[in-house]
């Protein structure tokens, strides 16, 4: 464990021939150690020092020293004596560096000796070694490619791949500059020691050191004029859960995450990550993300956050363009994890997360007492009546009206019937759907990697598991992910790599939809009264669908049972979905010469997804449909069944391949501080096929399935309902993307303070229109960037840095709303049967059709005081967004008309949004003594708003849905409009808008179908405008504890309303019904309309009026991550160089809301998640 | 260096390739389930989708002229309930709401773009490859776009009178499913030049010999629909030759007294009569059991004529279409062709033959053995009879509004319609500019220059 040897050993031809490293603190330093036997190698030397005093060490030669035996027979040798004694007689030396009481081991070449300074003023030769000792670990690492300069002259040289370098003919009292990213500068006299040790100190992270990767190259955040943020690996690893880019939610400026899926009603806006705004209409407003260098074309959820070196944030034009036509929303770039240490090191990961089941009580539904009184109310009014005659006779209703009806007919008597409804009041069905459907989620990981390099070898390995349960039961996740790569330096000119990652995912669900439930065809809910299992814990059936009298009926004559037990249905269905993802990255980087490179790069990746539901024949599902189509001979009474009983299972296949392949020349140049030039240059090109498949198979029993079902006839179903065609769901569609793209890309700084760049790029793909491929019109931008604070006249004392940027340029967005050509969509058969394969016209050609065209103008400032105590960076943004794709309609005189009543369309390079924004991100280190507190804060707002658009606005009803895009002049994209409201009547307790003329309005037909937008309220943007989050760290001793809390302001929601038409066809509703109006006088203190259920424009026009839209403005407690950390201590012989443990809390709900009804607008209307705890362990060990 | 230079001829040799392929990658389409037309195959099937072609989506041919026609009347209670533009057309209102979308306009139009598209890609195919295949998809396109053309010529343009035609503002009639073109309206000679010349192409063009299907084309079709067209605008010479035409190669008649009288829907679609199916859209007041038969036509049936039987149930409700599953039919059948050449026969005072096919035809709508064979005392009884056995056979075809159009041409045989709806009467004069529909009102939109129809 603590003495390894290298495999893969190369020879280095330079001045130091070897280099050996022995930590060990300055008490080992002082210890003893004996040796009893009289010979022994110098490896069973070491080893017993190492067992002795502790010290380890690690070799990268197994010389012919250490096979041969030498003297020993030490007793109590002290460490430092055999260092200095013993060692040169071996021909080996050592070096101490005093600041960290550490001792370099040296080995001499043979017969050489250590030259020393014979002339003390005169010239000679020296050399040296760079370290540093890794901010987390501690650990000591040896830098490669670090600049050392002579300062005065333009004598530099780099050091070598394990830290070392050497100058010949420097005087005595020379000073070497040392330069290195990250690295604060360091300038060191030349002493005559042996050999200088220079060890660097990280700088404070600050804007300033940061690299940013932008999937081309690779470069420190000041030599860049665009807007870049980082996420390191460090960040990321604060928080938990299976989703890398999830983490970075509220830890960077001006990018919004949208919380979908949410909203009772799905209202929510669409999930993702928003950057600078939104700069689309219809196509994907989601950034492109690029894994290790290339467009990631699989499934984000297979990247294990473990694997992950830092993840960078392109906003502006600059940062984006070489990009080109994809990357119009900004791009994220993700760079997986390399080798680091100088020793194989294992990283152990280990999480695991526990959320208690939701809050149902949270949505507040309608109680049992108030359901079932209003039940009774309505039935005494005959609202039921219908229930009961002609052929809706077998209509499912609630046992509370069955009981009612059983009464009215004599069936039982009143008392019995009122005896047995009084006892259901006492029933609450979320008690029991908490209990059979919810349990606690856990979340388990872990994850394992391996990294090292050598002179010649870079490596790094990775495995990881996620194993969770979620909160509903039978849901499940597991997911392997395995990485690999090397590097291979070849020889000076030439590395090559190689790299190959697989991941494994099972979504595994049963039939569980929790609180949502909902009937197969009747759309009903749990009533609040009925409850899920009987007395002695049996599932008891769900009639949502048919009443028990039809169930009765048919059961008599043999069908199967037909009811729906939903806590046994749960573990009749398994739906399965496993996503398997394959990467091969090669590439080759060659030096051309000392400027320039070339590097070829090639990826194909493929991702096999593959869906298994399987309905068992006892499912509901399976059960409902055999039933829905049994045929019942009117002669015999025998039963057919055109679909065979048995299970069903629904079968779904995705292939996704694609390969991407880019050659690049990159060129850079430096004449010390006065030109920096460069360039690089490169084309790419990149196919994706994604081809898919589906199909259903009934009767199945084991791997049997039934083949000749009869789907084109038509079934009448027994007794009641129309006529249908078997459903044979099945499918098969390939889509092929091709992309050709050229880009060429500059810097050039002047004195290191003038910096100016270039970009362009050049895209064509074949999803575009002919007309735009032959034109070739580049996607360009150029920035600037002016370091004031270099200036000689700028004596601003306080301020350490000051630098002005300013970027403009354009990037693209693609839409697949529309194609180039004319497409078809085929079917198998038409409608009339006549057994020969249709097609009809899906899209029309549309020759012109481009990428949308996203110009965006960004300027920043970038700034720290002395010492880095106060950071920041305050940027202003504007984007104007062309050629959006919208829908026009078209005269339906050259076809496109869907279906009737439906207007003609087609999608089309007609609408514009412009958008503007600021971000500002401060760092402040607070304490930097034995407390430190650094405080990040960050920053958003962003408005955009539609410029052109050429469709009519058309009717307020047509912009309700505050979820979709609602193009409207000088609005923006995602509005919330309402009806005015004007209070309820005082007499009837009636929800009242306005009519034309002003006057309050019961009219609700009319006020909801012809209001036009003018006439509607509109509160503001769906989408918060003002956003951020603010992060305090405290540390001190081996504790450091953190908290963010995040805001989000000036947005807008809709509050669900009660319905009376879904209270009374779904079976529940909000507990708002007891707050209704009941009588004059109430409509002072409530908005609830009074109870009056036969007009669903009524509950329409108050759902969605004004008084049930509130600001979502809100700022929560996202997280707190307390945790411990031990440093380089050895445990039973594993020496942990670094040792985490840590607890973490998310999910901490809204410290302030604006609303005053207690809504958390994350959840609306839904049950509320709970808080997640996580404990958890990170370890490094060599 | 030496490296060098392999490794720039390298890279030179590359990009070179990549050029060469550039054209065949970025030509590759997209997506293959929302497929890129360009085979025969592809043609055919997009020939084949009845939906469109033959009306059988959920839109289908206008429906607007029945509306129009006196094939049938509303009670209050259902026109009350009918959308606007099915009332105000009901009532031949001057201007009629058609909304944002009209099925009338729009889906012939649509049968216009396949059949465009298909004859573009067929255009596309080169020469040596067009085989008889070939010649037939071009037939069919070209058939489906004369059909198309003339259902909209027949609701939206002026009855064709040769005299103004030249100037009589007939329909638009794109050439290519170009969304970028502006449309605007060819004068009614051109509209029914276009039609007889696409008409005439098909004739030489589809096979004599493929297998029938009723969705698609034949020969039989098309001299079908030539006499529809040639009936239409009152050249009754050619209308009767090419019925003569038709009826050589497909004659046969169902014997009524052979059809179940069981079913709802008595007929269907494959039936013996059957040349072309299309269906008209069973929108609104059109759909079945919608609107009723009208009473005096209803009361002209005799006991023993079948048709009293099979083509209403449930009092006067219209079920007797020549499709099936309450599809309204209104394509080409043998029936409508005897009596076109029939008529011809009269209009030609050629007695004797007329009313032999007219009794050819009734004999086998009668119960057997029950039918006496109508005489006529001239030219004129004749034609008497026949138009009103024409009614009587061809009712809920779509046929009806254009046969009045041409009929009150004539003061013998003109008509006036007449209305009562909520109390108020509604009348509709042989001279009235009203027998032609309006075009859409959003049509107009899209192309302000186009005139609209006069009132």
């Amino acid at each position: 464990m603590f003495f390894n040897l290298r495999e893969w050993r190369v020879p280095i031809p330079k001045r130091l021939l070897w280099i050996f490293c022995l930590f060990c603190a300055t008490s080992l330093y002082a210890q003893t150690f004996s040796i009893p036997q009289k010979q022994a190698t110098l490896r069973e030397i070491f080893d017993a020092i190492h067992e002795q005093t502790g010290a380890y060490f690690s070799l990268s030669d197994e010389g012919i020293l250490f096979k041969q035996p030498i003297p020993a027979g030490f007793k109590d040798m002290p460490l430092k004596v055999f260092l200095n004694e013993r060692l040169p007689a071996y021909g080996l030396t050592y070096s101490f560096d005093p600041d960290d009481r550490r001792i370099i081991l040296l080995r001499r070449k043979k017969g050489g000796r250590m030259a020393r300074p014979e002339n003390p003023g005169g010239l000679r030769r020296i050399e040296g070694i760079v370290m540093r000792s890794k901010p987390a670990s501690g650990e000591t690492e040896f830098l490669a490619g670090i600049s050392v300069q002579i300062k005065g002259t333009d004598r530099s040289t780099m050091t070598d791949t394990l830290g070392g370098f050497f100058f010949t003919d420097v005087p005595a009292d020379a000073t070497l500059v040392v330069t290195a990213i990250n690295m604060e500068k360091m300038e060191i006299a030349v002493t005559d020691s042996q050999i200088i040790i220079i060890r660097m100190n990280e700088k404070v992270l600050t804007l300033d050191t940061t690299v940013v990767n932008d999937g081309y190259k690779k470069r420190r955040r000041v030599t860049t004029t665009g807007s870049y943020n980082v996420v390191s690996g460090s960040l990321l690893e604060r928080s938990t859960g299976s989703d890398a880019l999830a983490r970075t939610e509220n830890l960077i400026p001006g990018v919004l995450d949208n919380h979908g899926s949410q909203a009772a009603d799905k209202s929510s806006l669409p999930e993702g990550k928003v950057i600078h705004g939104r700069g689309t209409i219809l196509a994907d407003g989601n950034p492109l993300v690029i894994v290790d260098d290339f467009p990631y074309d699989g499934l984000l959820s297979s990247i294990n956050p473990d694997d992950i070196e830092s993840i960078t944030i392109l906003k502006d034009a600059a940062a984006t363009a070489i990009w080109g036509a994809r990357a119009g929303n900004g791009a994220i770039v993700i760079t997986t994890k390399k080798g680091t240490s100088d020793r194989p090191r294992w990283d152990i990961h280990t999480s695991y997360s526990i959320q208690p089941r939701p809050d149902l009580w949270y949505a507040g539904s309608i109680s049992s007492p108030d359901y079932i009184e209003l039940e009774k109310y309505l039935y005494g009014k005959g609202y039921y009546d219908q229930n009961f005659s002609g052929t809706t006779n077998y209509a499912p209703v609630t046992p509370v009206i069955a009981l009612l009806r059983a009464a009215s007919q004599g069936l039982i008597t009143a008392a019995e019937a009122n005896a047995r409804i009084e006892a259901m009041k006492g029933v609450d069905v979320r008690k029991d759907v908490k209990k059979y459907m919810y349990r606690n989620s856990l979340a388990r990981q872990v994850s394992v990697q391996v990294s090292g390099k050598t002179s010649k070898l870079n490596y790094f390995g990775s495995a990881g598991w996620d194993d969770n349960t979620g909160n509903l039961v039978g849901l499940g996740y597991k997911r392997f992910t395995g990485r690999a790569q090397v590097t291979d330096t070849v020889s000076k000119r030439l590395q090559v790599y190689g790299g190959m990652s697989y991941t494994g995912s099972w979504n595994i669900n049963g039939n569980n939809p929790g609180m949502d439930f909902q009937s197969g065809h009747g759309g009903k809910s749990f009533y609040p009264y009925y409850r899920l299992v009987d007395n002695t814990g049996r599932p008891r059936p769900f009639l949502g669908d048919y009443s028990p009298d039809y169930l009765r009926q048919t059961a008599s004559i043999g069908f199967l049972p037909w009811t729906d037990d939903p806590v046994r249905d749960i573990r009749e269905e398994k739906n399965t979905l496993s996503i398997q993802d394959h990467v091969l990255d090669l590439g080759l980087r060659y030096r051309l010469s000392r400027d320039l490179n070339l590097d070829l790069k090639y990826k194909v990746e493929r991702q096999t997804t593959r869906g298994d539901d399987f309905h068992s024949d006892s499912s509901y599902l399976a059960r409902d449909l055999i039933n829905g189509y049994t045929q019942v001979d009117p002669v015999t009474g025998l039963l057919s069944y055109p679909i065979p009983p048995g299970g069903i299972r629904d079968l779904q296949n995705q292939v996704l391949t694609s390969q991407q392949g880019r050659i690049q020349f990159s060129y850079h140049k430096s004449r010390g501080d006065l030109h920096d030039v460069s360039i690089l240059g490169g084309g790419e090109g990149r196919s994706m096929v994604t081809t898919a498949s589906s199909s259903r198979l009934y009767g199945v029993h084991g791997k049997d399935a039934a083949t000749n079902l009869d789907d084109s006839s038509l079934f009448m179903p027994y007794m009641f309902g129309e006529a249908r065609q078997i459903p044979v769901m099945g499918g098969h569609s390939k889509q092929i993307d091709h992309f050709l793209s050229a880009y060429l890309d500059g810097t050039y700084t002047l004195r290191d303070r003038y910096l100016f760049s270039a970009s362009g790029r050049v895209d064509a793909a074949n999803l575009f229109g002919a007309e735009t491929n032959a034109k070739g019109t580049p996607l360009w931008s150029v920035g600037g960037a002016w370091k004031l604070s270099k200036e000689e006249f700028f004596k601003v004392d306080w301020l350490s840095r000051l630098t002005l940027r300013a970027s403009r340029g354009t990037a693209g967005n693609i839409s697949r709303k529309s194609t180039a050509f004319t497409t078809v969509s085929s079917q198998a058969n038409g409608i009339t049967g006549m057994g020969y394969p249709t097609a009809s016209i899906a899209t029309l050609p549309n020759d012109r059709l481009r990428w949308e065209l996203v110009r965006i103008t960004n300027v920043g400032v970038d700034f720290a005081t002395k010492q880095d105590i106060l950071s920041g960076t305050v940027e202003y943004y504007q984007k104007r967004s062309t050629d959006l794709m919208a829908k026009v309609f078209t005269d339906p005189t050259f076809g496109g008309a869907p279906n009737p009543g439906e207007r003609a369309f087609s999608y089309k390079n007609v609408a514009m949004t412009q958008g503007e924004g600021m971000d500002a991100e401060l760092i402040s280190h607070n304490f930097r003594g034995r407390l430190k507190w650094t405080t990040h804060f960050i920053f958003s707002y962003a408005v955009s708003r539609v410029t052109g658009y050429s469709l009519p606005n058309g009717l307020g009803k047509d912009y309700l849905a505050s979820n979709l895009p609602n193009p409207v002049l000088n609005k923006p994209l995602y509005a919330v409009y309402s009806y005015k409201w004007q209070g309820l009547d005082p007499q009837t307790g009636d929800p009242r808008g306005i009519s034309p003329d002003g006057k309050p309005s019961t009219a609700w037909a009319a006020i909801n179908d012809s209001t036009p937008l003018a006439g509607m309220v509109y509160h503001g943007s769906a989408e918060p405008t003002v956003f951020g989050a603010l992060r305090n760290e405290f540390a001190l001793g081996a504790f450091s504890l953190s908290f963010n809390i995040s805001y989000k302001f000036n947005y807008y929601f809709r509050k669900p309303a009660l319905r009376y038409d879904n209270l009374l066809n779904t079976w529940t509703g909000p507990d708002s019904y007891a707050r209704r109006w009941q009588k004059p006088g109430d409509e002072k203190v409530t908005s609830v309309p009074s109870l009056y259920y036969t007009v669903p424009e009524r509950d329409r026009f108050y759902a969605y009026s004004a008084v049930n839209v509130a600001r979502a403005d809100n700022i929560r407690l996202e997280d707190v991550n307390l945790s411990y950390e031990k440093k380089d201590f050895t445990w039973r012989g594993i020496h942990c160089q670094d040792l985490v443990v840590f607890v973490y809390c998310s999910n901490l709900g809204p410290l302030w809301t604006a609303n005053k009804d207690g809504i958390n607008p994350y959840f609306v209307g839904v049950a509320r998640d709970g808080k997640r705890w996580s404990i958890g362990l990170r370890a490094s060990i060599f | 260096m030496c490296r060098a230079i392999y490794t720039y001829s390298f890279l030179f040799l590359f990009l070179f390739w990549c050029s060469c392929n550039k054209i065949t990658f970025l030509n590759t389409k997209p997506n293959t389930s929302l497929h890129v037309p360009s085979t025969p195959q592809d043609c055919q099937a997009l020939l084949d989708d009845d939906w469109v072609m033959n009306g059988y989506g959920n839109s289908g041919y206008p429906y607007l002229p029945e509306l129009s026609g006196d094939d049938l009347y509303l009670e209050d209670a259902d026109y009350n309930k009918s959308a606007l533009v099915d009332q105000e057309t009901y009532i031949w209102r001057q201007q009629i709401d058609m909304g944002d979308a009209l099925s009338d306009w729009d889906l012939p139009y649509k049968a216009v773009a396949t059949s465009n598209t298909v004859l573009a890609i067929l255009g596309k195919i080169p020469s040596s490859y067009q085989t008889a295949t070939w010649n037939g998809l071009k037939g069919s396109a070209l058939f489906y776009r004369a059909y198309a053309f003339f259902e909209l010529a027949r609701v939206f343009a002026p009855v064709y009178d040769s005299t103004t035609a030249g100037t009589d503002s007939g329909i638009p009639l794109p050439q290519s499913a170009d969304i970028n073109q502006k449309a605007s309206r060819a004068t009614v000679q051109q509209t029914y030049d276009q039609i007889l010349g696409d008409l005439r192409q098909a004739e030489g063009l589809l096979p004599k010999d493929s297998v029938w299907l009723p969705t698609r084309p034949s020969p039989a079709a098309v001299y079908a629909l030539f006499s529809r067209v040639f009936l239409s605008v009152g050249n009754y010479v050619l209308a009767g030759r090419y019925a003569d035409s038709c009826l050589q190669l497909k004659h046969e008649l169902m014997l009524y007294d052979t059809v179940s009288k069981t079913k709802i829907f008595p007929f269907y679609r494959t039936n013996p009569e059957m040349i072309f199916c299309a269906a008209y859209f069973p929108g609104g007041p059109a759909a079945p059991f919608r609107s009723h038969t009208d009473s005096n036509l209803f009361r002209s049936y005799e006991q023993n004529d079948l048709r009293k039987q099979l083509f209403f149930k449930y009092g006067d409700y219209f079920v007797g279409s020549y499709d099936q599953d309450g599809y309204r039919f209104g394509g080409l059948a043998v029936d409508e062709v005897l009596l076109t050449r029939s008529e011809c026969y009269a209009r030609a005072g050629n007695t004797a033959a007329a009313m032999a096919d007219l009794n050819h035809l009734l004999e086998t709508r009668w119960a057997a053995g029950t039918f006496i064979p109508y005489t006529a005392v001239d030219a004129g009884d004749a034609l008497r009879q026949i138009l009103m056995e024409r009614r009587k056979q061809l009712l809920f075809r779509g046929t009806r509004w254009a046969d009045l159009r041409r009929l009150n041409k004539d003061s013998r045989t003109a008509v006036t319609l007449s209305r009562t709806i909520n109390g108020a009467v509604y009348t509709l004069s042989p001279k009235d500019p009203r027998w032609t529909l309006p075009l859409p009102g959003y049509i107009l939109k899209f192309n302000p220059d186009m005139p609209q129809n006069i009132r």
